[in-house]
C-alpha cells in the first residue's frame, strides 16, 4: 500500500495502524539484512505510536493526515529517540535531545517512524557506500549501488518496507537514488521545508524532501512538513503553495524545456531513451516541448563542489570532541589542539576529510577569490540560465518546467567508483544546478536498461527523469510531474 | 583581484596539504597526507575548469533565498522551548563531564586531564 492507501485503510478501519506497523517491521526483518536500507529500527516505539493512533480512532478522536502511515528517516535527521549517526564514527553513539522540525511535523500528523535509513557519511556521496554501516544495496541488483546520499531511504521505499521516507538533497541526494530505484524523489524549493534538526552539510544547498512511490504521496508528505519554522531563519515565511488541491488538474498550454546539454552523448542509452520517451508523453498531452540552453551546466559540478565543501568545512567544525561527538584518547603531554585534530581524524571517514580539506583550501588566504568567489559567481550564472528558461523571451516561450535526466548513468557496481572520487562527482551533472539555484526538482521513474543495448549494462536497472520548476512554484511542478506519471500508467 | 590575476592552477605540495590539514584540524599521517595530495589534485583539476570564464560583472550568489534578516519576537516560542537544552541534557551528550562541566585538556598551566 502507498501512503494514501495506508491512511485510508487506517481511517476506514480496514487495517489498524498497529497492523500496518507490524507489516512494515516484518518486511524490514525479512529483507533489511540483505539490503541494509535501515541502520536502526524502532519496533517498540513504532508499535506504541501506532497503538496510540488506533486508540484515538477507537474514541472517535481526530487524527492527523498521516495517521498510521509507516515512514523512515534518513539518519542525518534528528529524532529524540534512537541514535542520529550520520553514518559516521564521529556520531556513532549520538542521541539527539530533540527531533528535527520535519520529523516532529510527521509525528504530529500521525506518521509512524519505523527506523533510520543509511546514507553516505554526513550525506557526502552519491552511492551510500561510504557508511560505517556498510553499503546499502540496490533492490533491483544487489551488487549495484542504490545511489546516494539518501540511498537507505530510497531503498526502504523501493523494497516495500515503508511507503515513504524522508531524505535530504544537497546536490541530488534525493533525486539520483530515486532514479536508481524506480521511485519518486522530490527536492522542494529551498526554504519550503525547515532544515532545523537536519545535520548540516552545506546550509545554502541542503533541503529535506520525500521519497514515495507516486507523486501524490510525495505531495502529501511535503504538505505536512512544509512551512515557516521559527527555528530555521532560512525557511520561507511565504505561504506554502497548495500542493494537493489541483494536483490532478493538467496544466493548460504546457511548455516543457529540454536543455540541449541534457542530450549529451555521454548519457547511457537507457537514460537517453527515457528522456525522449518523456518528451513524447508530454507531446501526446498537447504540451509544447522546446530546446532551451543552460550553457553553464558543465561548470555546475566544479561550482557545486567548491561551495558545498566550503560550507561543509565550516559546518563540520563543530565536531571537535568537546561538547558532543567522538573524543580521541590522548597521550600524556597532548593538548587541546591534539584533542581537536585527533578526534576529527579518527571520527571522519576519508571522503568527509577530503571534502573538509577541499573546502578549507578553497576558503584559505590566497585561494578564496580564485575558488570560492569564482564558484559563487558561476552559481549566479547557473541560476540566471534557469530563470531565462522560465521567463522566456527572444522568441522563446516561457517554460513551465525543464525536463532532463536525473543522472547520466544507471546504478554502477558497488566499488566501481570508490577509488576515483571525481568520476562519482561527475554523476551529479544534472542535479547540482537545481540546488545552486534553490529550485524544486522531482525525479519520476523513466524506464529500465536492457541487456542488449550494446553497452554491457546489466539488464533491468531503472533510470529516472527529472523535472525542474521555478522557485516556490512547487504546486505547478508537482502537477506537471503528475501529468507525466499519469501518461506512463 | 581580477580573474586574470588568479593564481595559476597547480598541484599542492605535501607541505601545503599539511597546512590545509592543520587548518582543518585533522591529524593525518605522512601516508594520509600523500594520499590526500593525490586525491585533491584530481579534484582541483576539475575546479580549474572555471578559470577562463568572464565573470568580471557577475555578482556572487551566496544563497538562493532573499537576503532578508528575519526578526522574531523577543520571547521564547513553544518551538524554542522544545529545543532549549539545560545542563543535564547537554551533559548527557558530552563525551566527558565533571558535574555540570565539560572536561577538556588544560589550556593554561599543564597538560593533564581531559584526554581520556
Amino acid at each position: 500500500m502507498n501512503v494514501l492507501e495506508s491512511r485510508e485503510a487506517v481511517r476506514t478501519r480496514s487495517a489498524s495502524a498497529v497492523e500496518l506497523t507490524r507489516s512494515a517491521l516484518d518486511r524490514a526483518s525479512a529483507i533489511n539484512p540483505k539490503l541494509n536500507a535501515l541502520v536502526e529500527i524502532f519496533p517498540d516505539e513504532a508499535v506504541a505510536q501506532a497503538r496510540a493512533i488506533d486508540e484515538r480512532l477507537a474514541r472517535n478522536e481526530p487524527v492527523g493526515p498521516l495517521a498510521g502511515v509507516p515512514i523512515a528517516l534518513k539518519d542525518n535527521i534528528c529524532l529524540s529517540w534512537g541514535r542520529t549517526t550520520c553514518a559516521s564514527r564521529m556520531l556513532e553513539n549520538y542521541r539527539s535531545p530533540y527531533s528535527a522540525t520535519a520529523a516532529q511535523r510527521l509525528i504530529d500528523a500521525g506518521a509512524i517512524i519505523i527506523g533510520k535509513a543509511n546514507l553516505d557519511e554526513f550525506a557526502m556521496g552519491s552511492s551510500t557506500t561510504r557508511s560505517i554501516f556498510g553499503p546499502t544495496r540496490n533492490p533491483f541488483a544487489t551488487d549495484h549501488v542504490v545511489g546516494g546520499s539518501s540511498g537507505g531511504s530510497a531503498c526502504a521505499v523501493a523494497s516495500g518496507i515503508v511507503p515513504a521516507a524522508l531524505g535530504s538533497d544537497t546536490g541530488g541526494s534525493i533525486r539520483q537514488p530515486a532514479g536508481f530505484c524506480n521511485i519518486v524523489g522530490y527536492k522542494p524549493s529551498y526554504g519550503l521545508v525547515s532544515r532545523f534538526g537536519l545535520v548540516a552539510y552545506a546550509s545554502s544547498l541542503d533541503q529535506i524532501g520525500p521519497f514515495a512511490t507516486c507523486v501524490a504521496d510525495a505531495a502529501l508528505i511535503t504538505s505536512v512538513i512544509a512551512g515557516v519554522d521559527p527555528l530555521d531563519s532560512t525557511s520561507s515565511p511565504d505561504a506554502v503553495p497548495d500542493l494537493l488541491t489541483d494536483l490532478e488538474s493538467p496544466i493548460a498550454n504546457l511548455v516543457i524545456g529540454v536543455p540541449t546539454q541534457a542530450r549529451s552523448s555521454a548519457n547511457h542509452p537507457a537514460v537517453a531513451a527515457a528522456l525522449e520517451l518523456a518528451v513524447e508523453r508530454f507531446k501526446r498531452q498537447g504540451a509544447i516541448v522546446i530546446d532551451v540552453d543552460l550553457p553553464h551546466t558543465s561548470h555546475g559540478i566544479a561550482a557545486y563542489y567548491l561551495i558545498a565543501t566550503a560550507e561543509a568545512s565550516s559546518n563540520l567544525a563543530r565536531f571537535d570532541g568537546v561538547r558532543y561527538s567522538r573524543r580521541a584518547k590522548l597521550e600524556p603531554g597532548q593538548d587541546l589542539m591534539d584533542l581537536y585534530c585527533r578526534s576529527r581524524a579518527e571520527g571522519f571517514g576519508e571522503e568527509v576529510q577530503r571534502r573538509i580539506m577541499l573546502g578549507t583550501h578553497a576558503l584559505s588566504a590566497g585561494y578564496a577569490d580564485a575558488y570560492y568567489l569564482t564558484a559563487l559567481k558561476v552559481r549566479r550564472l547557473i541560476a540566471r540560465d534557469h530563470q531565462r528558461a522560465f521567463d522566456g523571451g527572444e522568441g522563446q516561450p516561457a517554460c513551465h518546467a525543464i525536463l532532463m535526466p536525473s543522472s547520466p548513468s544507471p546504478a554502477w557496481r558497488i566499488g566501481e567508483k570508490t577509488a576515483d572520487a571525481v568520476s562519482e562527482y561527475l554523476e551529479d551533472v544534472y542535479t547540482v544546478g537545481v540546488n545552486l539555484a534553490g529550485l524544486p526538482g522531482i525525479t519520476i521513474p523513466g524506464g529500465f536498461t536492457r541487456g542488449n543495448d550494446g553497452t554491457g549494462g546489466t539488464p533491468g536497472l531503472p533510470v529516472g527523469v527529472q523535472l525542474v520548476g521555478p522557485a516556490m512554484r512547487d504546486d505547478q511542478l508537482l502537477r506537471i510531474a503528475r501529468m507525466l506519471e499519469r501518461a506512463a500508467q | 583581484m581580477s580573474d586574470a590575476d588568479q593564481p595559476t592552477p597547480h598541484q599542492l605540495s605535501s607541505a601545503e596539504v599539511r597546512k590545509v590539514a592543520t587548518l582543518a584540524r585533522l591529524a593525518l599521517s605522512d601516508e594520509q597526507i600523500e594520499n590526500a595530495r593525490h586525491q585533491l589534485a584530481g579534484v582541483l583539476a576539475l575546479m580549474d575548469q572555471l578559470r577562463g570564464l568572464d565573470l568580471a560583472d557577475v555578482e556572487p550568489m551566496t544563497h538562493p533565498g532573499g537576503q532578508v534578516n528575519r526578526l522574531d519576537d523577543d520571547a521564547p516560542s513553544a518551538d524554542h522551548q522544545r529545543t532549549v537544552l539545560g545542563p543535564e541534557a547537554l551533559g548527557r551528550i558530552a563525551p566527558m563531564t565533571d558535574g555540570p562541566f565539560v572536561v577538556i585538556p588544560k589550556v593554561i598551566g599543564g597538560d593533564d586531564g581531559g584526554g581520556a
